[in-house]
């Protein structure tokens, strides 16, 4: 009988232990790693912005970027809740917190950080060694492009632009600025301190960048674009026809970034050849 | 009469010495600093883009918005009869922002969205009018409240507007909130010259009225004055120079309160010199103050340019409490 009793006691602290079943992530980043950690199905709700991978659209939204809807979250019972330190509302989380509910928060802010948050995240949720695996790829990958980048015998100097009118740029503090760096270009405004500066067009062509990439989203065509950088013949960049156009979402802190990361170190070296 | 005009030759005659040198000073100033070469033929292809297309265009935006806004700040403040009026704070500016965002949210072409934004600022106007009159007169604290509550309303719905874009387009949303100088093709340059420049001779003459209708509305009726005709064509005049300026240039605030008070202190109060004066005078500070904007903040470890209603706030919202305080000491 006492053997019995401990049973059911393992039993029921084994239930106790058991992972996660009702996840909700409150960025597009953390709904892909919780999908490469194998653990999609148990998504209850995700943001408005969690497009990939496809069966994410599906789920329920409880959020948008920054705002999350603390109702609908709570409606759906979760057991646990997770978020990313960087463009939350911190007064929601407190408000869930209170609520009784698991709230973790996880920052993407550098490769390093991004390494850490996959760490974690997979003790969190349980799946410990397929985290490892995660975190390896990256390191592997980072460690790659570091040789390759040394290897580069010619560096171009890249302007990343995220948007027009006025032009905003990646700046220093930025993980992007990281990613420059890894793919074997140099940042044009790398010395900034800034994340996000806003460039002036004499700055811009001041700057004489080797190598656009414009990461701006939204309505813009592909016409309006040239348009807009062909009335800087002057810059090396748009004389040589070196301004390219990326996705942005390639470039999410999860394991994608490694895609844009591919994408980026793909016109560098390119760069080199001709 | 003789004195009167030497003083408005004299008066403008050196504004526009001032204005002329400014425009030559700061196309060469800056970060880089230019020097002639640029307008020698072998001169560097790069420093002569930014001397060229970015630079003079930008200046000439800057002339043009900063005296569009102040002379349809002194056309308010005579029409109203209010030395504290100004587009940006009855919210005029405001509404002719919503036209704009509407505008190309819609996806109008450019002289359309300057079209829907010059009805808009006309609406806001002649609504903040009817608001803001009681019993033919207007008090400071009516003018002030609707135009803060004509702002909130127009602000909100561009946010509403704003929520419906996609995010590339909200951004631009958002560059029309802060305000931007910048220019990329000479066009947008003559389009709005072509409005700042219809409205000011429009205003200008109406300004030996404003003068008579600045000493009572029945002096102005007794000599004859169309006093509703008068209004209404100083009304469409400055709402046709704050739509075309905020389109083009977004909000800047503070230009057309802070330009025509040190125009009057300067030169006394006949509009036949201060409308001229203010459109000089205007365009020098608000390049002035780009000039700061895009300049103070290019240091290495920084490279970045503020916008320019920000410098214009920095040194109207001091200038707009001390008036404030003052009109509070004379009541």
């Amino acid at each position: 009988m006492v053997r019995f009793k401990i049973l059911i006691l393992l039993l029921f602290f084994s239930f106790e232990v058991q992972a996660y079943e009702r996840i909700i992530s409150l960025k597009p980043n953390i709904t892909e790693l919780v999908y490469d950690l194998g653990l999609g199905s148990k998504l209850v709700g995700v943001t408005t912005y969690c497009d990939y991978p496809s069966q994410a659209q599906k789920i329920d939204k409880v959020a948008d970027y920054v705002r999350i809807d603390v109702e609908a979250i709570v409606r759906k019972k979760p057991d646990i809740v997770l978020g990313a330190k960087e463009n939350s509302l911190e007064k929601q989380i407190e408000f869930l917190r209170g609520q009784g509910h698991k709230v973790e928060l996880y920052t993407f802010g550098t490769v390093a950080q991004i390494v850490s948050s996959i760490h974690s995240l997979g003790k969190t949720l349980e799946v410990e060694d397929k985290a490892n695996n995660l975190a390896q790829k990256i390191e592997e990958a980072v460690k790659n492009y570091t040789q390759q980048a040394q290897a580069l015998k010619i560096k171009p100097r890249l302007l990343v632009v995220v948007g027009h009118n006025p032009l905003v740029v990646v700046g220093g503090h930025n993980f992007m600025d990281e990613l420059i760096t890894l793919a074997g270009g140099i940042n044009v405004v790398g010395a900034s301190s800034l994340p996000y500066p806003t460039y002036s067009l004499e700055q811009f062509v001041a700057a004489n960048p080797d190598m656009v990439v414009d990461l701006v989203m939204g309505t813009e065509k592909e016409t309006s674009l040239e348009k807009f950088y062909q009335n800087f013949a002057s810059v090396k960049a748009v004389r040589n026809k070196h301004v390219y156009k990326l996705n942005m979402d390639r470039f999410r802190a999860s394991m994608r970034f490694l895609d844009g990361l591919g994408d980026l170190a793909e016109l560098v070296s390119q760069f080199k050849k001709q | 009469m003789m004195p009167l005009q030497r003083k408005w030759m004299v008066v403008l005659g050196g504004l526009l010495f001032l204005f002329v040198g400014c425009i030559i000073a700061l196309s060469f100033l800056g970060n880089p600093i230019l020097s002639f070469s640029v307008l020698s033929e072998g001169g560097d292809a790069t420093l002569k883009e930014i001397f060229f297309n970015i630079r003079i265009p930008r200046l000439l935006m800057a002339s043009l918005v900063g005296a569009g806004l102040s002379v349809s700040g002194v056309s308010f403040q005579s029409l109203l009869k209010n030395p504290l009026a100004d587009p940006y704070i009855l919210g005029i500016s405001g509404g002719a922002a919503l036209g704009s965002v509407l505008g190309s949210f819609l996806g109008f072409s450019v002289i359309f969205i300057q079209i829907t934004a010059f009805i808009f600022s006309l609406l806001s106007i002649l609504f903040l009018y009817r608001l803001a009159s009681v019993n033919g007169r207007i008090p400071v604290h009516t003018l002030l409240l609707s135009g803060v509550i004509f702002n909130a309303f127009s602000f909100a719905l561009i946010l509403l507007v704003m929520s419906f874009s996609a995010m590339g387009q909200a951004q631009q949303i958002l560059a029309v909130l802060m305000g931007n100088l910048e220019v990329t093709n000479y066009q947008t340059v003559l389009l709005l010259a072509l409005f700042v420049g219809g409205g000011f001779l429009i205003l200008f003459t109406q300004s030996l009225k404003m003068n008579v209708m600045s000493l009572g509305e029945e002096v102005g009726t007794s000599l004859g004055i169309n006093l509703e005709k008068h209004r209404l064509v100083v009304f469409v005049a400055a709402s046709m120079i704050v739509g075309a300026s905020v389109s083009a240039a977004g909000l800047i605030g503070f230009v057309g309160l802070f330009v025509p008070h040190i125009i009057r202190l300067l030169f006394g109060s006949d509009n036949r010199l201060v409308l001229p004066a203010s459109f000089l005078g205007g365009a020098i500070f608000l390049m002035f103050c780009d000039f700061l904007a895009k300049t103070v903040l290019t240091v290495e470890s920084i490279q970045t340019q503020l916008p320019v209603g920000v410098v214009t706030a920095l040194m109207g919202g001091p200038f707009f409490m001390m008036l404030l305080l003052k009109d509070k000491k004379n009541a």
